[in-house]
């Protein structure tokens, strides 16, 4: 974040370079999301391109001491899919506002949705509990639905989830230090 | 505000920034956030493992995306700050007009140079021009002085009283053909006129003989190419003769190839 500050300062004062370097460095985590939350890459494209738009709008409204740029951005991106597919007539929403109710999101899986990095290794609950909320943008109430668990279950495993993924990241961590110090 | 650990445990902070949790709570967590720096590194820790998570499982957007967001974003604003491609073109112009400007004064530097170099051959030109007509001059200066010097030593040679002048009337040979030669016993010095001798092939040269006591004694050759030549005075000299030899010039007359003679 330290690193991105000055970037994100000339960003919120409309400066183009700054939203290309932040487009390059940010846009492929973000396309990845809206890509498995809507699973329709013309589509994801259209809102991809819209997320960044809406930033560019709305770039004074960030306040770095809320939270990390990224998780601004990924909230947009979120809420602008969502947007999307709820004004999609094939996804109308049904009255717990769920918009995968009716497809499913187990089903959709295909080469885009993969999984990779520390979610990957994560136990197939915890991943599962994870991808819903965060890449399928679904609440925690439609996706203890989807789980078939109750919503404290859920709200668990989210819970142990974001706990082992931390292990995960502090375990490579730890790693590429002892690494660094071997080569020194 | 709940505590720390109930706000952890209640999974509030995932919530929070997936932006799921409502309003009424945000803000009471906000401040929470603000106060507890416990609280805001756990959840700066949550925020930087879901970016993490997000880059692992990154998808590349296709190229047009960005271009079509700064089409838009161009089309929507003005005055954007600097704009990377814009100053790219500027500087893109500023080189290009760099260039230019190089490029024309080295165009003109070198339409210069050649103008100068073609004039500086011109000049050349001309200079050997003027160096060749000038030698050209020096030559007919020294023909010129050299024809005077002739005409003076003729002049002088013909004033002098004690001067013998002898026509050698061409035989058959040289039908027409005719010399004068003018000899002075006192200063001892032997001229001959040559002008009517008609024209020789390349091969040949007009030779001039001393008949001595029989012996005929080389006077030198003659050079068709003045009309006065001085010729070596010889003692007791009997008659003088003129043959044709070949060009350059022989040892001994050839008899045979007499064209004049005359007795003294």
């Amino acid at each position: 974040m330290k690193n991105d500050s000055i970037l994100i300062e000339q960003f919120k004062n409309r400066d183009e370079t700054a939203l290309s370097k932040l487009y390059d460095k940010y846009s492929g985590a973000i396309y990845g999301v809206i890509i498995r939350m809507c699973r329709n890459e013309e589509a994801a494209q259209e809102i991809l391109q819209e997320t960044f738009m809406k930033a560019w709008d709305k770039s004074h409204l960030y306040n770095a001491d809320k939270g990390k740029f990224y998780t601004w951005l990924y909230r947009i991106a979120r809420n602008t899919t969502l947007n999307f597919l709820r004004k999609d007539e094939k996804l109308i929403q049904t009255e717990d506002l769920s918009v995968y109710k009716d497809e499913g999101v187990e089903e959709d899986d295909d080469m885009h949705v993969e999984l990779k990095g520390a979610l990957a290794k994560l136990d197939a609950h915890h991943q599962k509990a994870l991808k819903l909320i965060y890449f399928n943008g679904l609440t925690h109430k439609e996706a203890h639905e989807e789980m078939g668990v109750p919503l404290g279950t859920f709200k668990s495993y989210v819970r142990q989830a974001v706990t082992k993924l931390r292990e995960v990241y502090a375990k490579e961590l730890l790693i590429l230090i002892c690494i660094l110090e071997l080569l020194t | 505000m709940k505590d720390r650990n109930t706000i952890i445990e209640s999974g509030m902070l995932e919530m929070y920034l997936l932006g799921l949790l409502p309003d009424e709570q945000v803000t009471a967590l906000e401040q929470t956030l603000a106060e507890d720096a416990v609280l805001a590194t756990k959840y700066a820790e949550i925020e930087q493992d879901f970016e993490n998570v997000s880059l692992e499982n990154a998808i590349q957007p296709p190229d047009f995306i960005k271009e079509d967001l700064f089409e838009e974003i161009r089309k929507k604003y003005e005055g954007v700050k600097t704009l990377p491609k814009e100053e790219t073109s500027t500087n893109i112009k500023n080189t290009s007009q760099f260039l230019w400007i190089a490029a024309s004064v080295a165009a003109v530097f070198m339409i210069g140079a050649f103008w100068m170099f073609t004039q500086w051959n011109a000049t050349k030109d001309d200079l050997q021009v003027t160096q060749q007509e000038l030698n050209d001059i020096k030559k007919q200066i020294e023909n010129l002085q050299g024809d005077l010097k002739d005409s003076q030593l003729l002049a002088d040679v013909i004033n002098d009283p004690n001067t013998l002048q002898y026509a050698l009337k061409g035989n058959d040979k040289i039908p027409g053909g005719f010399a004068k030669a003018y000899i002075n016993h006192e200063d001892k010095s032997a001229i001959v006129n040559v002008q009517k001798l008609p024209e020789l092939p390349a091969d040949k040269t007009y030779q001039m003989w001393a008949d001595v006591e029989g012996e005929m004694i080389n006077m030198g050759v003659i050079d068709k190419s003045k009309n006065v030549v001085v010729l070596e005075y010889i003692d007791e000299a009997t008659s003088l003769n003129i043959t044709i030899e070949p060009a350059g010039g022989s040892d001994h007359a050839t008899v045979e190839q007499l064209v004049t003679n005359v007795y003294l």
